[in-house]
């Protein structure tokens, strides 16, 4: 018989795993491999040792490409953490009627894709006449700010975004947190005399962690990815303002065909992704 | 006492107004997206501000079907997520099936190996993928994109995780009655499976349909683009109605919407499982 009890493990796991091997762990492999060779997919690869991530690191536009993904994301996990954290506070609070409608506005947004996302915010952020310079001069605040095009902010606008597209989906963690935190133990210390915020501080926070952690480290493995978004409304620019990594990737990639170096700044970027994930783990375990 | 009454009117008032202001904040740029997509670019880029839906003009919408592509990428879009999903949930089942219920030979390795991957982003195979997608030919066609991202490990760690709570007394008795494992697995065990199907559905689902990377690498030919690089690829044209692109966007938002707001329940718990990209 062939599917019986010895056999049929096998059988079950052999599809996933050929798929699995060919389509993610080979390719992987190959690119660390790749990743070592000056290469432009057509003529003879030369192998160059780590020659790729010294250029890399010394090549002008990457340096600025890493700043902008590090510190976008950096601030993007911290202000979506803070956002999150005040919606999931509000879900969870009793006083508010309407609370499930609440929830799912805040849900939508995440529904919607990066790309269409930047399309709308494309003619949100316009400059002349977009709505919402639009707004800012109706409330009377005058001039129009240049939301995408001005190098000091437009990285800011296009965070805004993705803030805006992942609290409310990170907030329903937040409020899961919140609801398996038992309500006597917050009871308890507001009868000690324990005023709101102190009890939010010293106790409900503390109990959150595992959570908060959860969320830092599964926003940040798409933060540091950052395409989308940058791609479709700047192209990375005005000079490199929002030019990512990913970005640099794709344009060494597949448009200028060096295949070796972008397989090394596509590591580099990996390494970022799992180092800031065990960090977080470390802190959270050493606490 | 009267004092702390009103104070917590207050209190309760002013948090009223403040969710009314985010829940406004939240919902306003698909609001936008809605409106827009029935004005011409002078009404959306219009001199004074103008934030009610002024008229009902589809003339976006038909131009959109007429002179682009647009269905073919729908199309393409529709198909390469379900034949993902349903692929994808196969794979998953039988492989999370064989990982949670036999004990064998390195089965807590391969489930270490396939747990590690969780958490490595896709993109860092992105370049060596294109290049065997090319080699087996696969490049420009549906292939290219539904192998790969059948292949879900989260999608296959959910699966096991639901799969472990099965009674065994329930697969005993399939196997007495002389059902072999893969029929035992079809007929006993895939109809009792609906919340981890769903969770893992509903999170290959989202990857799939709102992916843009993979499909901008894979696909190109105008026809055989998928949704969000079509909708994405208009903006890059000389003259467009920016009306067009909204109309466009409002058609691509409206499935997982609808089925959002019919499943909520189902749809939340699947992504909280699963954690999707945010």
């Amino acid at each position: 018989m062939v599917f019986d009890k010895k056999k049929s493990p096998y059988l079950f796991l052999l599809p996933f795993l050929i798929m699995f091997f060919s389509f993610w762990l080979w390719p992987i492999l190959q690119s660390l491999y790749w990743s070592m060779l000056e290469w432009d997919g057509l003529r003879a690869p030369t192998f160059v040792g780590f020659r790729n991530y010294i250029k890399l690191f010394s090549e002008q536009d990457y340096i600025i490409a890493l700043s902008n993904t590090v510190s976008a994301a950096i601030v993007y996990i911290g202000i979506m953490v803070i956002v999150a954290l005040f919606l999931g506070f509000m879900l969870n609070s009793s006083i508010l009627p309407g609370r499930a409608a609440f929830r799912t506005i805040i849900f939508l947004p995440v529904t919607v894709s990066l790309p269409v996302i930047a399309l709308v915010f494309f003619i949100i952020f316009a400059k002349n006449n977009g709505v919402l310079n639009n707004i800012i001069s109706t409330l009377g605040f005058g001039r129009s700010i240049d939301w995408l095009g001005d190098p000091r902010i437009n990285l800011w606008s296009i965070v805004s975004l993705r803030i805006w597209r992942a609290s409310g989906f990170y907030a329903i963690f937040i409020l899961a947190g919140l609801q398996s935190i038992p309500e006597e133990v917050i009871e308890a210390s507001i009868i000690d005399g324990a005023s709101g915020w102190k009890t939010i501080r010293l106790i409900v926070l503390p109990l959150l962690r595992p959570v908060i952690i959860y969320v830092i480290i599964a926003s940040s493995i798409w933060a540091f990815q950052l395409f989308e978004e940058p791609w479709i409304l700047t192209r990375g620019g005005p000079v490199n303002s929002t030019a990512t990594i990913a970005m640099h990737v794709y344009r060494n990639g597949f448009q200028f065909f060096q295949l070796g170096y972008a397989s090394a700044s596509a590591y580099v970027l990996t390494a970022i992704i799992v180092v800031f994930a065990l960090i977080q783990l470390l802190i959270n375990k050493g606490k | 006492m009267v004092q702390n009454k009103a104070r917590r009117k207050t209190k309760r008032v002013l948090s009223i107004v403040l969710m009314v202001i985010i829940g406004v904040i939240m919902f306003f740029p698909l609001y936008w997206m809605l409106v827009s997509s029935f004005r011409t670019n002078d009404q959306i880029y219009s001199t004074t501000l103008n934030l009610l839906p002024t008229s009902l003009m589809l003339k976006n919408y038909a131009d959109l079907l007429l002179t682009t592509k647009f269905v073919y990428w729908f199309t393409n879009s529709v198909l390469i997520t379900l034949s993902t999903t349903l692929l994808g949930l196969v794979l998953c089942t039988i492989a999370g099936f064989a990982l949670a219920r036999y004990r064998f030979r390195f089965r807590n390795a391969i489930f270490l190996l396939i747990f590690i991957m969780i958490s490595i982003p896709r993109f860092t195979t992105i370049i060596p993928l294109f290049k065997i997608m090319s080699q087996l030919n696969f490049t420009d066609t549906y292939l290219s994109l539904i192998l790969p991202f059948a292949v879900n490990p989260l999608a296959l760690f959910l699966m096991k995780q639901y799969l472990e709570s099965i009674p065994e007394d329930l697969l005993d008795s399939a196997r007495i009655d002389g059902l072999n494992e893969l029929q035992m697995v079809i007929r006993i065990v895939m109809p009792i499976i609906k919340p981890a199907i769903g969770a893992a559905g509903v999170n290959i689902v989202m990857m799939t349909w709102n992916d843009y990377l993979f499909p901008l690498v894979m696909m190109s030919s105008e026809r055989k683009l998928v949704l969000t690089v079509g909708l994405a690829s208009l903006k890059t044209l000389y003259v467009v109605e920016y009306g067009m692109i909204m109309a466009g966007s409002v058609i691509s938002v409206l499935p997982l919407i609808i089925a959002f707001l019919i499943f909520q329940k189902q749809f939340v718990a699947g992504l909280i499982a699963g954690s999707v990209k945010g």
